[in-house]
């Protein structure tokens, strides 16, 4: 009987937490409120981009130059809306008017955060990388009838394609965390952040670099990591590259279990 | 149903908005809580529905504590503060995409509360008047068959036909199992609903009585001048509008204003009549 009750209890605390049916519902919920926001960025982001590589088409007939454009371009708009996103991720417990009514919506913490991530990370990923992919094939395809040139598809090896992945999972949980931690112009604030920290860590190396080399022009001098001059940082040694990959990934997981733990402070 | 335990709790921590406040509401009543503005109606509801938590001291709805915020609480409660914004969907659209929260969601009762309220499952929700997103934001509640209800002023911005629809429509879909807080400074606009009252004054429980004990231990009437048997009065063409300890000639109906402002103005006075 003792059993019994104990994996009843266990089980209500596991419905409690995680329920998949409810993280559906949450999901579609999600979707519906935020759809129509969503559908205009991305229409402003791609039309914008696409005028700007038709004109370079047109105007400069330079049909790699306009792809080469939209490639960059779109990028980095749709890296910019994704840090907005995410930004805005939990703005219904932000704003005074919806905040009771997010804190008194029947689903868990967990569940909460997880749409959150869901639907501005991976949901987000895809959405953007099938309309980045789209849109070059349009101009590929406008820049075949005009000049001739083959049309296809934006080719990104694996390898790149793996360090595009890791550089949107960093930006995406720094800019998460900011979404959860700042109650308004969370874009903004995360941003100054950012800036606040690179500097402090900038003039931190700089003193540290002054202190254990006392010399009157550092950038006359050779620094050199690993045997490897900065100056040649292609050559960085492999182990060099992996602890800084490693070192960013576990700042980035800091960054989303730290989410984790605000959004339950404030929703607390 | 829901007991509130020696609640502490400010918004600053010098001065303390409630020092050791205890409350039990019961199933099956609409309870009315009065109060100045700032008296704390709100952050009592905010309370009751665990959107904050006590300093000290506990709330506990159902035998269990608002702390973590559980799903099932929430699946048996619905919050309708006094300002809120909706998402631009439908009033269909915002029914479909939160009805699998509330397992005891009727789609009935919310399409007979619509026809009620005048408002069409087509409408959509942020182009339709403040008032009519009040009518649905009731009509939802109600529909949820939620275990306990929580209003915050329900009948600001809401006009005549529309106070009475509200007051119509409460009366017809309240049950047995449920529990509704109404809080609120417009005293009159629910007068004839509320069961319970509960006055609030500085974060303070200054009255909670039944409405039968009330009507039993005072008399509401209209005298020319003052006696020994009057509480409270207030001066009116002609003569006074008084709370007797005794019952009079003239009992009126019961004047929840007269009681509001004799509570304010001296609640041990009204409290002692409860006691004989």
């Amino acid at each position: 009987m003792r059993k019994l009750i104990t994996r009843l209890k266990t089980r209500n605390m596991k419905t409690e937490f995680f329920n998949l049916k409810r993280m559906q519902s949450l999901f579609r919920r999600q979707w519906a409120l935020s759809a129509k926001s969503w559908r205009i960025a991305m229409i402003a982001s791609v039309g914008i981009n696409l005028a700007i590589s038709m004109l370079i088409l047109f105007a400069g007939s330079n049909p790699e130059a306009a792809l080469q454009s939209l490639k960059t371009s779109l990028f980095i708009t749709f890296l910019i809306t994704g840090m907005v996103f995410t930004s805005l991720a939990f703005k219904e417990l932000q704003e005074p008017t919806t905040s009771v009514s997010f804190l008194t919506l029947p689903a868990s913490n967990f569940e909460k955060y997880l749409t959150g991530w869901l639907f501005t990370f991976p949901s987000y990923s895809i959405v953007s990388y099938i309309l980045y992919q789209m849109s070059y094939l349009f101009i590929s395809l406008l820049a075949f009838a005009a000049y001739g040139t083959s049309p296809a598809l934006v080719s990104i090896p694996w390898n790149e394609l793996g360090i595009i992945f890791m550089v949107l999972f960093i930006v995406h949980s720094v800019f998460f965390l900011g979404g959860v931690w700042f109650k308004k112009m969370a874009f903004f604030k995360t941003l100054l952040v950012l800036f606040v920290i690179s500097m402090v860590h900038n003039f931190w190396v700089f003193i540290w670099a002054r202190l254990l080399m006392p010399i009157s022009d550092l950038s006359e001098k050779e620094f050199v990591i690993s045997g490897v001059p900065i100056s040649n940082a292609d050559e960085l040694s492999h182990t060099a590259i992996w602890v800084l990959k490693s070192f960013l990934i576990l700042i980035s997981i800091m960054c989303l279990i730290t989410a984790y733990f605000k959004l339950k402070e404030r929703e607390g | 149903m829901i007991k509130v335990n020696e609640l502490k709790f400010g918004y600053s921590k010098k001065r303390l908005l409630f020092d050791n406040l205890n409350l039990e509401l019961k199933k099956g009543h609409i309870y009315g809580l009065f109060g100045v503005n700032g008296a704390g109606k709100t952050t009592l509801l905010k309370h009751l529905s665990g959107v904050l938590m006590p300093k000290e001291g506990s709330v506990e709805f159902n035998g269990q504590s608002f702390k973590e915020r559980p799903v099932s609480l929430l699946q048996d409660l619905y919050v309708i503060p006094e300002t809120f914004s909706l998402p631009p969907v439908t009033v269909q659209k915002f029914f479909d995409i939160h009805a699998p929260f509330y397992p005891k969601m009727d789609a009935n009762k919310f399409a007979h509360c619509l026809k009620e309220f005048d408002l069409d499952a087509s409408m959509k929700l942020n182009q339709i008047s403040y008032g009519q997103q009040k009518k649905f934001i009731v009509a939802f509640s109600l529909a949820t068959n939620a275990s306990l209800i929580l209003m915050d002023e329900p009948t600001n911005g809401l006009d005549i036909p529309s106070k009475s629809q509200f007051r119509k429509l409460l009366a017809q879909q309240i049950h047995d199992d449920s529990c509704i807080v109404i809080s609120t400074h417009q005293v009159r606009d629910l007068a004839s609903l509320i069961d319970y009252v509960i006055v609030l004054d500085n974060g303070t429980i200054r009255f909670a009585h039944e409405m039968d004990e009330i009507s039993k231990k005072l008399h509401f009437t209209v005298k020319e001048k003052t006696d020994e048997t009057v509480l409270y009065s207030e001066e009116q063409f002609g003569g006074i509008k008084a709370i007797c300890s005794k019952e009079t000639e003239k009992d009126l109906e019961t004047d929840f204003e007269l009681l509001f402002n004799a509570v304010i103005s001296d609640y041990e006075k009204i409290n002692n009549a409860f006691k004989n």
